[in-house]
């Protein structure tokens, strides 16, 4: 994947959308960002300092967390050991206000109760994705990357992610970069859209004002469907 | 010996080895089964063509028309009642799994045969060209292995079947979406992979004498060479193949002879140091 | 009420003590069986130190037992030093190999790291065999003038108590946190902040002390070395075959494996010298496809189920059936 011209900044406490078509760059981002590929050039800057081609632990540790498209979760363990996992090695590394116990992330994701004790390769896909951003929340992070949260979601469970996602901005204090190619959910959420397009930033703005770029237009509905 | 002869001898060596390798490369493309006990099938295909020269006097070329068929249909078998049940279970499993199998192998064959070598008295006439003799039996090898990938190549790019291999080899999901069933396709490549040992084994019995664990050997060469070209890489398991057949050869002329063996195996680390998904390589992961 | 195993726990750790050092070294004395028992459970518990930790099977185990050896015996046969630091070097050696091998190694995947192992294996073997300085082909051997059956034992004792405390700790403990996320999966245990290369590393430098002490000791017993023996794959096969069999990435599980496949193994080997190895290839294959958890972990399925049976059926009496999936 290549990725070029890719260039944007975030605000504290800010969700940014990141869309575009599959294919676009999205995880690829995601993984320079995470220390999981390295970038042949460009940088990467969190609160001020370089964090380009950093381990992945490390970056995790600085507080950046990230989901995956595909939940990852540790399979034989609980939700709440896959939390608990989480919070013993992130050594706090965001200043948030989110809460600090396991359970409480827990909770907060509705995976309390019962589900807490059940292992990971139990859950449904939607719970799946659910203890994803537990799990991702046990860092206590300041940025919060989520990979195709909404994805294959049900309507119900769409609805409560979108609120989810702006609770944790609005009383968390977290910053998210959300991305998703299928846009309207996202749309509806964030305060400010970033457009990829064959790995460059092809728009950026309001989501009202990005939904009538002939460009991303183009991108998604488009001539050149090879 | 001189060194243009060693270079042939290098790379006809390094062909067979390559499509031995090729069989490997092939099960692991398609299933993730790293298959511990590929050359111990060798073995198997080496000592059923000694005892068809040895009790019936078949020679053992003409018994590749039997150890084929029967290494795919063990091949089919041991899938079907062994790695089935590991191909979805962590990578550790399937390891143990094909490492035991292969002990097992080498076992049985200790109790049946003794420790014994055995080996075909037959005799190639030597292969004068360009001022390089190539002995016979050598010239035969590499012969073989370059049909063995001619036809494999064809099978993969020109059938239905072929294709699916390479389908699932790319995306196991995404094939499966096409109406590729990839069980099928598993059984199948593991029968086309435990063949290529057995009849490779047809051919080694012409080259040296084997004994019942001599298997470990080819495994862990076919591992070298399949390392240097890229686990999944059918081309470059030729292109290793032929690496490691003329760097253990030209080596020899400056090396102990004792030593030679290492030399692949030190290739190997470094490779995955600098390189850790070989020199022809597809991405890791 | 009825004997839980869990009750009876605390009661192991006294009588492995009564076994160890009273019983074995009287009732055995004059054979070197719980000596070389004992020399087996270190070496299949090393091995499950890393690969029942870290989901990596390390196929070049007996390196470190073979180096260990080397190292003890080389030191012990030019009375370098006493015994017991020949020993401790042998271990601390290993264990440097391990970290240097730990370099390259810890940044492959699954099978490139297995079959990395298996060539570094080869690799070792073959300088060994060729190395004249530490006797090459032929090996060499120690004298044995202030050699003591039951000193060694009881050190070869120490080294097997501290091997299995050392697992233990290993797997209580947020050591045992990272093993478990690296093992079920490495690319998020690397996302919530595990050093996953650097767990890797201490696992396998840990594995390899106690291996290499396990090789050192051996020698001071055998009073003998050679390539052949010192880098047999077969003692892998055997650590692998014991520590699957009693459980793998379980502290009692190479315990188990160990006395019940040494036992068996012996027994075979002097009646059917090439039936045992056998039997190890039909344990390996048996306990992977029937029960990939090993003894310990089916008893502990067995009582599990067995205790939510009863609580069912103490409890509103509902059928039981619906659990025997357990």
């Amino acid at each position: 994947m290549v990725l070029s011209d890719v260039n944007f900044s975030l605000a504290e406490g800010e969700i940014l959308g990141l869309i575009g078509p599959n294919g676009a760059g999205k995880t690829t981002l995601f993984n320079i960002i995470s220390g999981m590929l390295k970038p042949d050039r460009g940088k990467v800057l969190f609160g001020g300092r370089n964090i380009t081609g950093k381990a992945p632990h490390k970056i995790s540790r600085m507080g950046i967390a990230r989901t995956f498209q595909i939940p990852q979760p540790f399979p034989e363990m609980t939700v709440l050991e896959n939390v608990r996992a989480a919070s013993m090695f992130s050594h706090g590394g965001g200043k948030g206000r989110l809460p600090k116990d396991p359970a409480e992330i827990c909770g907060l994701l509705g995976l309390g109760g019962k589900k807490m004790h059940e292992p990971a390769r139990r859950l449904t896909g939607g719970e799946k994705k659910r203890l994803e951003v537990a799990r991702a929340l046990g860092t206590s992070p300041g940025l919060l990357l989520l990979d195709e949260f909404a994805a294959g979601l049900t309507v119900a469970e769409t609805k409560w992610a979108s609120e989810m996602i702006r609770k944790l901005s609005k009383e968390f204090g977290l910053t998210l970069v959300w991305t998703e190619h299928v846009m309207r959910v996202l749309m509806r959420t964030v305060e400010r859209v970033v457009v990829l397009h064959h790995g460059s930033v092809i728009a950026e703005g309001a989501p009202e004002a990005v939904v009538k770029d002939q460009g991303v237009l183009e991108a998604y509905f488009g001539g050149s469907s090879a | 010996m001189i060194l243009p002869e060693l270079v042939v001898l290098g790379v006809a060596y390094g062909l067979l080895f390559g499509v031995l390798a090729l069989g490997l490369t092939l099960v692991w493309g398609v299933m993730k089964v790293v298959n511990i006990a590929h050359g111990d099938f060798v073995t198997v295909g080496a000592y059923s063509s000694y005892w068809l020269f040895t009790l019936a006097g078949v020679h053992p070329i003409l018994s590749l028309l039997f150890t084929i068929p029967f290494g795919f249909g063990l091949g089919l078998l041991v899938y079907l009642g062994l790695v089935r049940r590991v191909a979805n279970a962590p990578e550790l499993m399937s390891l143990f799994l094909t490492f035991g199998l292969s002990t097992l192998i080498s076992s049985l064959l200790l109790n049946l045969y003794s420790p014994n070598q055995r080996g075909v008295p037959i005799s190639f006439p030597s292969i004068n060209g360009l001022g390089v003799v190539l002995p016979g039996s050598v010239a035969i090898a590499a012969a073989y292995s370059v049909v063995v990938a001619v036809l494999l190549r064809l099978f993969l790019r020109r059938t239905f079947w072929g294709k699916a291999i390479r389908a699932v080899t790319e995306d196991r999901e995404a094939a499966l979406l096409m109406g590729i069933n990839p069980e099928a396709v598993s059984l199948l490549s593991f029968g086309i992979g435990v063949a290529i040992a057995t009849s490779v084994g047809s051919i080694v019995i012409l080259l040296q004498a084997v004994t019942p664990t001599v298997g470990g050997d080819f495994t862990l060469l076919s591992f070298v060479i399949v390392v240097l070209g890229g686990l999944g890489s059918p081309l470059g398991a030729l292109i290793g193949g032929v690496v490691i057949g003329v760097v253990n050869n030209v080596a020899s002329l400056y090396l102990n002879a004792a030593v030679t063996p290492a030399i692949g195996f030190i290739v190997l680390v470094v490779v995955l140091i600098v390189r850790p998904s070989g020199i022809a390589g597809l991405k890791p992961d | 009420m009825k004997p839980n195993p869990q009750r009876l726990a605390p009661l192991a750790l006294p009588v492995a003590a009564a076994v160890l050092l009273y019983v074995a070294p009287n009732y055995a004395a004059g054979t070197s069986l719980p000596f070389i028992i004992l020399n087996w459970i270190v070496l299949a518990e090393s091995f499950n130190m890393f690969a029942g930790l870290t989901g990596y099977v390390n196929f070049g185990h007996v390196v470190f037992y073979g180096v260990g050896g080397y190292i003890g015996g080389l030191l012990m046969a030019n009375s370098m030093a006493s015994p017991y630091a020949a020993v401790l070097a042998g271990g601390l050696g290993s264990a440097l190999l391990a970290l240097g091998m730990s370099l390259p190694t810890t940044r492959l995947r699954g099978a490139y790291f297995a079959i990395a192992t298996l060539s570094i294996n080869e690799a070792v073997f073959v300088i060994f065999d060729n190395w004249d300085a530490v006797g090459s082909a032929p090996g060499f051997t120690i004298p044995i003038a202030d050699y003591l059956p039951l000193q060694v034992y009881y050190v070869m004792a120490i080294v097997a108590a501290l091997c299995v405390a050392t697992m233990y700790f290993m797997t209580r403990s947020k050591f045992g946190v990272a093993m478990q996320a690296i093992r079920q999966q490495e690319k998020t245990a690397s996302s919530i902040g595990v050093n996953a290369a650097f767990y890797k590393t201490v696992a396998l430098v840990i594995s390899g002390f106690f291996a290499g002490l396990a090789g050192a000791l051996a020698i001071w017993q055998i009073a003998f070395i050679d390539p052949t023996n010192a880098f047999d794959v077969r003692v892998t096969l055997n650590s692998i075959s014991m520590v699957m069999l009693g459980g793998l990435g379980t502290v009692v599980g190479p315990i188990i494996g160990g006395t019940l496949l040494y036992g068996v193994g012996d027994y075979l080997d002097r009646r059917y010298p090439f039936l045992h190895l056998i039997v190890l290839g039909v344990v390996i294959i048996g306990v992977v496809m029937a029960m990939p958890q090993g003894i310990v972990g089916a008893s502990r399925r067995f009582f599990q189920a067995r205790r939510i049976r009863r609580e069912e059926s103490e409890g509103d009496g509902s059928n039981s059936r619906d659990l025997a999936h357990l």
